[in-house]
């Protein structure tokens, strides 16, 4: 055996590991909700028939899908929009000088550190139409007459899931912000003042370029995650009023669950996995730019 | 030193071996941990439990039970992954019937019958076990651990309702003119929750029904665009401009809360809210009382039960010990020391029970006797979207009907989507049918 032959055996053993987690972990549960998604199997007994491309079928040709799909989309888009900005405000008032600035940071984190129940039980108890405290406020102060139905209505549901989950995810955009903006050489500012720029122009053609990469990464990742949000929604709508809230991954609990339906679950799940592809290629392209960038 | 290590150990392994084959027979078959499933979380109930449970070991040696206690929502993907994983619990407790008749129909239930026997079959309300019957197998495949309602009882605010008492909420033009006048600022008429929850549903069901209605017809069709529907959508709509604005919202939490906290002069609810008085709103305590939801013109005069039920799985470990831990829930003294966790919420399934002594010997029960007895009457009355009438067979899809929420979403459909009664029944009618063909 030729060393070149040794060391490439003793790279597939060092390898052989992660090959052997990736398989258990990740390619054997994709296949099976791949077959799956093929049978119209009880969750319950797993077993059923092959139905071939039946559940595909049957879903793209459901209204209930595609309002998921289109709920999925507003609140994907919703609290990405909301998250980047907070989380930049936020980053941005606490890279200035500012009173106990190690605390504020501190604390910045505490709503992203906070279990999401947790967080729920608080906010239903905030949204709350007979003891609320928003309600109460709103009344106290004459802005509305009755209490505002935060959650039984549309689109306040909506809107309202959407604040809670900017307010709970938004401090991870700040640190990822915050470290980038921590990074950006000062002298790029000096030169800049004694060219005469003043604030918005240092901002928009210093500081936002240098943001850039760093946005774009927290963007991607961001919509992955928050694409196959679940528990959130779960708990403070159930997906009501009506549909108004029901996303995809709350479709997929309801096929799998309420209805025992494995095999749809499981083909609405491959569909969602398809979309997340998407962006996950996206992603994996950013993340070679920036490599090749630095290495440059 | 690592050659001593092993030795110690091997040595440890070798002893243990001779140690368990030394054992006598009878004792290693017995050496088991047992898995008990619950949708009672109250850390009283669980205290209870596991003092029941302590004395079963006791009697059994080398048998000890663990309690398990989870949400409703949770049970079936719990089950769904210990069954997939060959370890599903001895015994399951509370669970909801719909449920039961789903599992039964896919054969993953062991039938109980011994049970029943055991505890004697005539003890048990008739309601009960015609619901938990499997006609084509002959057995019951569950037995319903407690016969409550929910929905049946309406509590009401006696200062607030004034002299008319119960004829306050005889029928539904009566209920809507008492809601209507005891609507206030800061105070509800009433709580009607139509949250996309089990409570929103089945309040509907037996709005449904005490309108005359039926969701399946007794032949199997849908039955759910009918009149009778519509007459309930146009009934409960006229009631919501009495009820909180978040309503829509709203399962049993939220409505017990409201109606405790003093913030409803009535609402739909079960015994707990004698006992949430007691601790959290006791200068309410003399001024409540119960009277059965009331009724539509042509309405059935029937209510929807709870009906929690035990099962022991049929990949149960030893279905005989199972069944004598189940025994041992049913065992009177045990039966009444958990029923008193929660007095008047968990109604006893044994009349022996309900009529007994002891039973009756609990403070809580004992003060409010006359709303007991309502409870216990309408609680009688009690069915399941399982069976709607002795005439219909049993439903082996309603807990895939209410799981998919798809009848409350039907009523919000006319209060918040703004269709008409007619088009919301029928969309939904359409729901339903698909769900019966998927």
């Amino acid at each position: 055996m030729t060393l070149a032959t040794r060391n490439a055996a003793f790279g597939y053993l060092l390898m052989a590991p992660s090959v052997l987690f990736f398989v258990i972990l990740i390619a054997y549960p994709l296949g099976q909700t791949l077959v799956i998604s093929l049978y119209h199997m009880s969750t319950l007994t797993r077993t059923g028939e092959f139905i071939g491309a039946a559940n595909y079928t049957a879903l793209l040709q459901s209204g209930e899908f595609w309002n998921a799909f289109g709920n999925t989309l507003i609140w994907t888009v919703g609290c990405l929009a909301l998250q980047l900005g907070l989380g930049v405000a936020f980053a941005l008032i606490l890279h200035g000088k500012l009173f106990l600035r190690p605390i504020a940071r501190a604390l910045v984190l505490f709503p992203y550190l906070l279990s999401t129940v947790v967080a729920v039980l608080v906010w239903q108890w905030l949204f709350n139409d007979l003891y609320g405290y928003l309600n109460y406020l709103a009344e106290e102060y004459g802005v509305v007459d009755g209490p505002i139905n935060w959650l039984g209505q549309s689109p306040n549901a909506m809107i309202s899931v959407i604040v809670v989950a900017a307010w709970k995810q938004f401090p991870f955009v700040t640190i990822a912000v915050l470290a980038r903006l921590q990074g950006i050489p000062k002298a790029l500012y000096d030169a800049a003042k004694i060219d005469g720029a003043n604030a918005w122009s240092r901002f928009w053609d210093i500081t936002v370029p240098q943001l850039k990469p760093v946005l774009a990464m927290v963007i991607i990742l961001r919509t992955i995650w928050d694409f196959k949000e679940f528990d959130l929604i779960f708990m403070m709508t159930g997906g009501g009023p009506r549909s108004s809230t029901e996303t995809l991954p709350l479709l997929v609990y309801k096929e799998v669950f309420p209805k025992l339906s494995m095999g749809s679950g499981a083909a609405i799940a491959m569909i969602m996995l398809a979309i997340m592809l998407v962006f996950f290629w996206i992603y994996a392209g950013q993340y070679d730019r920036e490599e090749s960038a630095r290495t440059r | 030193m690592t050659t001593m290590t092993m030795n110690r150990r091997s040595l440890l392994v070798g002893a243990t071996a001779m140690g368990s084959l030394a054992m006598p027979g009878v004792l290693r078959a017995q050496s088991r941990a047992m898995v008990f499933w619950t949708t009672q979380r109250a850390p009283e109930q669980t205290a209870v439990y596991n003092e029941i449970f302590a004395g079963f070991a006791k009697d059994n040696p080398g048998v000890t039970v663990s309690v398990q206690a989870f949400q409703e929502e949770e049970l079936l993907p719990k089950l769904a992954a210990t069954l997939a994983g060959g370890t599903p619990p001895d015994l399951i407790s509370h669970m909801p019937p719909e449920f039961v008749m789903q599992l039964n129909a896919q054969g993953l239930l062991q039938p109980v019958d011994d049970i029943i026997k055991t505890v004697g079959e005539q003890d048990f309300y008739p309601n009960s076990l015609e619901l938990l019957h499997d006609d084509k197998g002959g057995y019951y495949p569950g037995l319903a651990i407690v016969n409550s309602t929910t929905t049946g009882p309406l509590w009401y605010r006696k200062d607030l309702v004034g002299a008319d008492g119960p004829a306050a909420f005889t029928t539904w033009e009566s209920m809507l003119a008492t809601a209507k006048r005891t609507n206030r600022r800061g105070v509800f008429g009433t709580i009607y929750p139509f949250g996309k929850t089990s409570m929103g549903d089945k309040l509907l069901l037996q709005t449904i029904w005490r309108s005359g209605g039926f969701v399946l017809n007794p032949d199997g069709s849908v039955g759910f665009n009918s009149p009778a529907t519509v007459a309930a959508f146009e009934f409960i709509r006229e009631l919501l401009q009495y009820s909180p604005a978040g309503s829509a919202n709203y399962a049993y939490t939220e409505t017990v809360n409201g109606f405790v906290e003093g913030r409803a002069a009535s609402a739909p609810y079960s015994g707990r809210v004698l006992i949430n008085v007691q601790s959290q709103n006791p200068k309410l305590a003399d001024e409540i009382s119960v009277v059965p939801f009331p009724m539509g013109p042509n309405g059935r005069d029937v209510f929807v039960g709870d009906f929690q039920s035990l099962v022991i799985p049929k990949a149960a470990k030893d279905h005989d010990l199972s069944k004598k831990l189940a025994l041992s829930l049913l065992q009177k003294d045990n039966y009444i020391k958990f029923l008193h966790t929660t007095p008047s919420h968990n109604l006893p399934n044994l009349k022996s029970i309900a009529t007994s002594a002891e039973f009756n010997a609990n403070p809580i029960i004992t003060r409010y006797q006359k709303e007991v007895a309502v409870m216990v009457t309408a609680t009688a009355k009690g069915r399941s979207l399982l069976k709607e009438s002795s005439a219909h067979p049993t439903n082996v899809k309603a807990g895939v009907i209410l799981g998919s929420r798809v009848m409350v979403e039907a009523l919000q459909d006319v209060v918040i989507g703004g269709l008409t009664p007619q088009a919301a029944a029928a969309r939904g009618a359409d729901r339903i049918a698909a769900l019966l063909k998927a």
